[in-house]
């Protein structure tokens, strides 16, 4: 028998045996790793491209890929066979350079202008205590004298000591002469020691902010001890492959082994972009004491390894909305295993811990007089509309179109996204490029600026169809059907054209659509108008600017005062950082999910009515949108 | 006390759509005939003006449909596979107002008839009888194109109303017309916004307005006419509210739809409680009808001769002496 090749596929450090020759795609299939074969490994799609950094491989030539790209290794792997012991990268699931739109200074600079409370009082923290050393007359127990040193600067109460604790305990109590430092996690009323160690030790104490889209994952990496962002790192949810939006996850999770298949891949989703951020900051992951978890509810069900099959069935009830704290080795998450992981509380089954988390960045609970909306446009559009008073919340089925799923060139906002695009007089395109990289595709942003570009230059009409009159010398052929040339081939990083198709922009208007006509419902379910409204807070992967008046102009926002708009990026994670610095966040979202009205657009008859409405450029009524109405007649 | 019935008034119109036309005006038809142009709701004569009848218009075909009732080759037997000759019988023995031609055998799956055959049936038609024409065609977008474009094309001048275009196949069938000088049902699946939605793409394209006819793609009796009838209800109050965009005349297709239905074909041995299929599909035909009509339709394909009869005389009865065109 031949020798076999070992095959290692980052970045999931998954090492396969295979024999010769085999198929890569094959092999990568056969590890069960999410790899997308859109033409079915006919080497015509493109999707399934890898990077190979090491090793011998036979690859067939493609025009998917130009030589340029070839020569640095990339190929596809449904046409590579394994020649040798090689090393192969998946691009799409390596960390996606994701900025955040905001960071500290948006905090400095709006302290008392959000609902959340921004002070660094982590419930878990280091705590350097100096015990007394035992003697014939204090011959209490190291743990009583721990308690007793902790009772002076800590009103006492009850506190416990983890198993794990008590085996280091009397060495570390001994090492620096009684001068320990302390892990203790004050949660959910009760108050546990969680590590110990000697002061010479001199470990800082780090705390995780995480927030699981169902399409993109990102998490910061904080130290407790100041509040400061060590490292952050986004992907995609590796959990893609068995679905794109949640009820499709959860269909997915019905059959025997897929609820543990979906929560190892969330799960092995976060340990990659844990161990991408500790190693970037220079912390062990076992320093993380502490994360804060935001999702939807289906994404926090499967993070938590619970059913959500009742989520999808009416009446629509989820197992819990306020999960409890829970240890990170009960997870299998590669952070201490006596970390505390605590997830947001959802206000029910569509409107989840991303929304309550993001509204503590927004100032929705500061005003009883103003109304204010907050949109998150995710896969699974969440709205919330309301102040301190009261507040109305509804979701809607937006699909990942923004965040660059679903969508021929789209992609995540990362390194080669065009992120804004401006078609000139003569009809040429300008754009913008994250990193000023060669051009991979568009994200959220570019899409949007896109779309109201063709629009307002006349190269679509209102359903978004090509015009042949002013489209014509710029459409291409593609398996897809006819494109629009965005890019050529030779000017974008994978030498192919970054064309979009009709379809990509139907279902860039379904999105839309369900986004504004979710609005739309949500006022009326409240009895207000549009231009009621005081301030407008988005949330949403877009990438790190969202253009306002484009927006307005393909429908995806209303026609009101553009000042009235903020963009926040991603503010669930946000959110989950505001929880991670003090628990005084958690009962701020606890009250919110109580005290929120949850309206279910799914029985709602006139919703459907609502959508189709808005399933056109910028909706089928105009005179709801005059600003845009002015620019469309000046063009027509 | 007196009893006052409350009456709504409406700020806007139903356009007024002429079909066919006259050697005056460029055809051959004897008369031209016009829907549309109401002011109030279906047969709320004491809330507005209606100032045309609904019409009634009977279906011929180039290739005759293999389900079809008995009870239609009953009535017209072999002229079923002749349209000119069907159409005649339409016309003279049955009162047919319009003739349609359904053009069902151009489909690349039901026989693939070229679209000079297709144009040689549409002239064959107009040819033998004076009343204003439909051409009715089907959902393969590239065959469909290049049969209508044809169509427009051999009957330039005659006003034929093309039925249909759909939002996602609009714009060739749509230039033809306006070339041709034709007018056009925009169709469109049930929903109030899909069907304002191609009339925008239609008169952006600068279609004119009084060439649009819209079909709500209605359901027969037991097949969603519910539905149907409170979409066109809404259609129809929202045109008369004022919205343009919605203020076209519509057309309905009750014969095609309850032909098809089991109900109407099912033999009366295996059901012998529904009674004589004689008869029983004409019934299933005038039930659709009527609520069709009653819920704004302007424009009827009816197939059943004894139930284009009852419609008839339905709305004769309703109008009575009002408006005599
Ligand atoms: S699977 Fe499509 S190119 Fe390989």
């Amino acid at each position: 028998m031949k020798k076999k090749h070992k095959v290692t596929i980052l970045p999931f450090d998954t090492i396969i045996e295979v024999q010769p020759r085999t198929n890569l795609l094959d092999a990568i299939n056969a590890a069960n790793l999410p790899l997308t074969a859109v033409c079915g490994g006919e080497g015509t799609c493109g999707e399934c491209v890898v990077q190979i950094t090491s090793g011998r491989y036979h690859s067939k030539p493609s025009a998917a890929l130009s030589d340029e790209i070839v020569s640095e290794g990339y190929a596809l792997a449904c046409q590579t066979f394994v020649e040798d012991d090689l090393t192969v990268v998946l691009p799409r699931f390596e960390e996606l350079s994701i900025r955040s739109v905001v960071d500290h200074e948006f905090f400095d600079e709006r302290r008392d202008l959000i609902s959340g409370i921004y002070e660094v009082d982590p419930p878990v923290q280091k705590i350097d205590l100096q015990v007394e050393a035992p003697s014939l007359e204090d011959n209490y127990s190291d743990l009583k004298r721990i308690e007793r040193a902790l009772g002076k600067s800590w009103p006492s109460g009850n506190i416990s000591c983890e198993y794990s604790v008590l085996k280091k305990m009397a060495y570390a109590v001994r090492k620096d002469h009684g001068k320990i430092s302390i892990v203790l996690a004050r949660l959910g009323g009760s108050r546990f020691i969680i590590d110990i160690f000697p002061q010479s030790e001199k470990k800082s104490v780090c705390g995780l902010a995480c927030d699981i889209g169902t399409s993109t994952v990102a998490l910061h990496l904080v130290d407790l001890s100041t509040g400061k962002f060590l490292g952050t790192a986004s992907s995609y949810n590796q959990q893609m492959k068995c679905g794109e939006d949640i009820i499709s996850r959860i269909n997915y999770s019905q059959k025997p082994g897929r609820l543990e298949e979906l929560h190892d891949l969330i799960i092995g989703t976060i340990n990659l972009l844990i161990k991408k951020a500790s190693e970037s900051a220079g912390v062990p992951p076992a320093d993380i004491y502490y994360a804060a978890i935001s999702g939807n509810t289906t994404m926090i069900h499967l993070f938590l390894n619970l059913n959500p099959n009742y989520i999808r069935e009416e009446p629509y009830v989820p197992t819990i909305n306020q999960p409890p704290v829970v240890r990170s080795q009960d997870l299998g998450l590669d952070l201490n295993p006596e970390a505390r992981v605590s997830c947001t509380p959802a206000v029910g089954s569509y409107v989840g811990g991303d929304i309550t988390s993001g509204l503590l960045c927004t100032p929705i609970l500061l005003d009883t007089e103003k109304v204010f909306l907050f949109l998150d446009a995710g896969t699974n559009g969440e709205l919330v509309v309301g102040n301190k008073e009261w507040l109305m919340t509804c979701a809607c089925s937006a699909g990942p179109a923004f965040e660059g799923s679903g969508i021929k060139c789209g992609m995540p906002a990362s390194e080669g996204a065009i992120e804004t695009i401006k078609i000139d007089d003569k009809g040429r395109f300008g754009y913008e490029v994250i990193n000023n990289a060669k051009p991979k595709g568009l994200c959220g942003s570019g899409l949007v600026d896109l779309l109201a570009e063709l629009f307002v230059h006349g190269f679509v009409d209102r359903n978004g169809k090509f015009i042949e009159r002013t489209a014509r010398n710029k459409i291409v052929q593609t398996e897809n059907g006819e494109g629009l040339l965005i890019v050529e081939g030779p000017k974008s990083f994978w030498g192919n054209d970054i064309v979009i198709t009709e379809k990509d922009i139907a279902n860039l208007i379904r999105t839309k659509g369900a986004i504004y006509s979710a609005c739309s419902m949500l006022l009326k379910s409240a009895g207000l108008k549009f231009h009621e409204i005081d301030s407008v807070y988005i949330a949403g992967g877009f990438g790190q600017h969202l253009d306002i008046e484009n927006s307005v102009r393909i429908g995806l926002l209303p026609d009101i005062e553009r000042a009235k708009f903020s963009y926040l990026g991603n503010s669930s994670l946000l959110g989950a950082y505001l929880m991670l610095l003090t628990d005084k966040n958690h009962s701020i979202v606890n009250k919110i999910a109580d005290q929120t009205t949850y309206i279910e657009l799914n029985t709602e008859p006139r919703y459907m009515n609502e959508f189709t409405g808005a399933l056109f450029l910028p909706h089928t009524e105009m005179d709801l949108f005059p600003s845009v109405k002015k620019v469309f007649d000046r063009i027509r | 006390m007196t009893f006052e019935i409350p009456r709504e008034t409406n700020t806007g119109k139903i356009v007024e759509v002429t079909l066919g036309a006259t050697a005056r005006e460029g055809g051959t038809r004897s008369h031209t005939v016009t829907i549309g142009g109401s002011a109030a709701l279906p047969f709320h004569f004491f809330e507005g003006n209606h100032s045309h009848r609904p019409v009634v218009a009977m279906e011929v075909f180039d290739k005759a449909h293999p389900k079809f009732p008995d009870a239609l080759r009953d009535y017209f037997g072999e002229v079923l596979d002749k349209p000119g000759d069907m159409a005649k019988k339409c016309v003279s023995e049955y009162g047919a107002e319009l003739i349609s031609v359904r053009l069902e055998g151009t489909h690349p799956e039901k026989g693939n008839k070229s679209a000079e055959e297709a144009a040689e049936i549409v002239k064959q038609v107009l040819g033998s009888v004076s009343v204003p024409i439909i051409v009715t065609g089907h959902s393969h977008f590239e065959k469909i194109n290049q049969v209508m474009k044809k169509v427009c094309e051999i009957a330039e001048g005659e006003n034929c109303l093309i039925n249909y275009v759909e939002t996602d196949n609009y714009k060739t069938i749509a230039a033809a017309c306006i070339a041709y000088n034709h007018t056009l049902v925009a169709q469109s699946p049930i929903d109030v916004n899909l069907a304002k939605q191609l009339n925008i793409l239609l008169t952006d394209m600068d279609f004119p307005a009084e060439r649009i006819v819209m079909d709500p793609l209605t359901g027969s009796l037991g097949y969603g006419l519910e539905y149907t009838y409170s979409i066109m209800e809404r259609i129809r109050i929202d045109g008369l509210a004022g919205d343009k965009m919605l203020a076209f005349p519509m057309l309905v297709n009750p014969g095609y739809e309850s032909a098809l239905v089991k109900e109407a074909r099912a033999e009366e041995s295996d059901y012998p409680e529904w009674g004589s299929t004689e008869i029983r599909g004409a019934y299933w035909e005038i039930a659709t009808a009527m609520s069709l009509l009653v819920s704004g339709a302007e424009l009827l394909i009816m197939y059943h001769p004894k139930a284009v009869e009852a419609i008839k005389a339905k709305i004769k009865e309703m109008y009575g002496s009002r408006n005599g065109d």
